[in-house]
């Protein structure tokens, strides 16, 4: 029936507009629009031209892909204000930043744009798995700022309706971007202290609306977080994923 | 939405044509001509399906094997083919962060893409990679309101192209989203973005005016629509601009249930279209134009013809 109508409001639209071309007229006389969900179906089998194409790139790729590097022990959920997925995300990125910084560090955040799948199945976790989670080649970076800098992400945590951050992190927010309270280390925010935290590098170029953070100086290493997880999982004995649980670290108020 | 079976079994287009070749019986009657414009959006470098392991709603959808049959298909049952993609092709598997959008750009070729625009993320693996993507292939890069300066894409990046489709003159042209916030500097260099709406009307009106294009199609990675005004979009861009017949929309990832019509600023309809992401859905406009000697429109009052085309619309919504 939209079609129909959109056909209709169309043909009135062009009544009367014609083009000039050596005494021949075009008009749109009618539009009409449809379109195709490309899924799993006998009469659309796979074009063999395409396959082919795809097919040496694939056996690299899936060579690489494959490639087992861990086993998770519960299925995880990326969530708002927090998931599963997200804890395990955040608290590798604080290890592994923890491991690179020479001072010490305060707490790690990650975007919830960052992380693209909605599960992480219990199982074997490939590093295929781990590019599905994180396909950008986000940087690991790490800012030191002062508190009124600090506090402007937090609000704008809570405004997202909440962030993947580490295990350090207590935040209750409103939905307005309001901070209610924040602990960081068990201890209360101080908005004159200096705090030093992990983050993607796409965030601290101001992406997401973090502009108060795009004049911070980075300390970077040259280590894409995706690696860094890939890393983690390949480092750890004996390679079992424990769940990091919903604990609180963010909690959004409804009004 | 009710799942479509393919182009085939649909008959949609073997109902056009009998329509239309029965038109010359009527005397002295116009001559009708079809272009069908296929597009796509944010594939985002899904080459694969998504795995077909029941993990989400989209286990098993998109593909471009089973996007290519479906493209020669419809090939087979028209005759005057566009084929669209605006924007992000790039980013969203490993086979962009190991090959770097070679196989995207190859496949997009096999297809035989006619042209596409550039979006935010089709610089992620920087624009010195993306113009090497562009020299590659045959396909057409366009965008109108990126001032591409000292980039190697000044080279290969144009602002708009106009396609003979038997006949049908449709001029194709590009409009990207803001950069700053969304792409890192060093990837784009020192590509200037331009204002959206004025520049996108600016080559609408060169396209319509001076090049006499029988349909002007805008390519657009801006989005569909967002709440602040101050983020251009397909839907503004739709309403303040003239010259505009129809908007191939992305970024935004919207799953339009059917295209969108907004009156531009001279009154005159634009059809908005998007099709979600990862190259789940394939979208389709079919565009008649009626040739003749009058400058009447014969067929746009026509009631049997209106009748009749009414008719060939499969009601699956």
């Amino acid at each position: 029936m939209t079609t129909f109508s959109i056909s209709r409001i169309i043909l009135l639209l062009f009544l009367g507009v014609s083009l000039f071309n050596c005494k021949t007229y075009l008009h749109v006389a009618d539009i009409n629009e449809d379109r195709y969900e490309i899924e799993p179906h006998q009469d659309l089998p796979e074009d063999e031209a395409i396959t082919a194409i795809i097919a040496p790139y694939k056996a690299q790729l899936d060579d690489k892909m494959n490639r087992e590097i861990g086993i998770n022990a519960e299925k995880m959920y990326k969530a708002r204000p927090e998931g599963e997925l997200g804890n395990w995300v955040a608290d590798i990125l604080f290890e592994e930043a923890s491991k690179l910084y020479e001072g010490e560090l305060d707490f790690a955040v990650q975007n919830h744009g960052g992380l693209r799948i909605p599960i992480l199945n219990a199982g074997p976790i490939t590093v295929r798995d781990i590019y599905e989670v994180m396909p950008f080649d986000n940087e690991l970076v790490i800012i030191e700022a002062r508190g009124v800098i600090v506090k402007q992400l937090f609000e704008r945590i809570a405004a997202k309706g909440g962030w993947p951050v580490s295990k350090n992190i207590r935040l209750v927010g409103t939905k307005e971007g309001k901070i209610e309270s924040l602990y960081i280390n068990s201890k209360p925010f101080d908005e004159t202290e200096t705090y030093a935290f992990a983050l993607p590098d796409y965030i601290a170029n101001g992406g997401d609306r973090c502009v108060f953070l795009e004049n911070q100086d980075q300390i970077k290493f040259n280590v894409l977080i995706r690696d860094a997880i890939i890393t983690h999982l390949e480092n750890e004995e004996p390679g079992i994923v424990q769940l990091a649980p919903r604990e609180g670290r963010i909690k959004i108020l409804r009004d | 939405m009710k799942r479509r079976t393919f182009v085939k079994a649909m008959g949609y287009s073997s109902m056009m044509y009998p329509l239309i070749g029965s038109v010359p019986s009527l005397l002295k009657g116009p001559e009708l001509m079809q272009l069908t414009i296929l597009h796509t959006n944010d594939v985002h470098s899904r080459i694969e399906p998504f795995p077909a392991d029941g993990k989400g709603r989209n286990a098993g959808k998109g593909g471009a094997a089973r996007r290519a049959t479906l493209i020669k298909d419809i090939r087979e049952d028209v005759d005057q083919v566009l084929l669209l993609d605006a924007g992000d092709i790039f980013q969203g598997t490993p086979y962009f962060n190991f090959f770097g959008g070679e196989l995207e750009f190859k496949l997009m070729d096999e297809m035989e893409y006619d042209a596409a625009t550039i979006g935010n993320h089709d610089f992620d693996a920087g624009h010195e990679v993306l113009k090497e993507r562009c020299d590659a292939a045959s396909f057409s890069m366009l965008n109108c309101n990126y001032n591409l300066k000292d980039s190697p894409l000044r080279k290969i990046v144009q602002p708009y192209k106009i396609f003979n489709k038997g006949g049908i003159k449709v001029g194709v042209f590009g409009v990207g989203i803001r950069l700053d916030g969304l792409v890192p500097k060093q990837l784009y260099g020192d590509i200037e973005v331009l204002p959206a709406y004025e520049m996108a009307e600016k080559t609408a009106t060169l396209l319509k005016e001076e090049e006499k294009c029988d349909l002007v199609v805008c390519l657009s990675h801006l989005g569909y629509q967002y709440e602040s005004p101050n983020y251009p979009s397909d839907v503004i861009m739709a309403a303040s601009t003239r010259n505009i017949d129809i908007i191939i929309g992305g970024h935004t990832h919207t799953f339009l249930k059917t295209a969108n019509t907004v009156r531009d600023k001279d009154g005159e309809w634009v059809i908005i279209n998007q099709v979600g992401w990862a190259g789940i859905m394939l979208g389709r406009i079919d565009v008649t134009i009626e040739k003749g000697k009058k400058a009447k429109c014969f067929s746009c009052k026509n009631e049997y013809l209106q009748h009749a085309v009414d008719n060939t619309i499969i009601k699956y919504k």
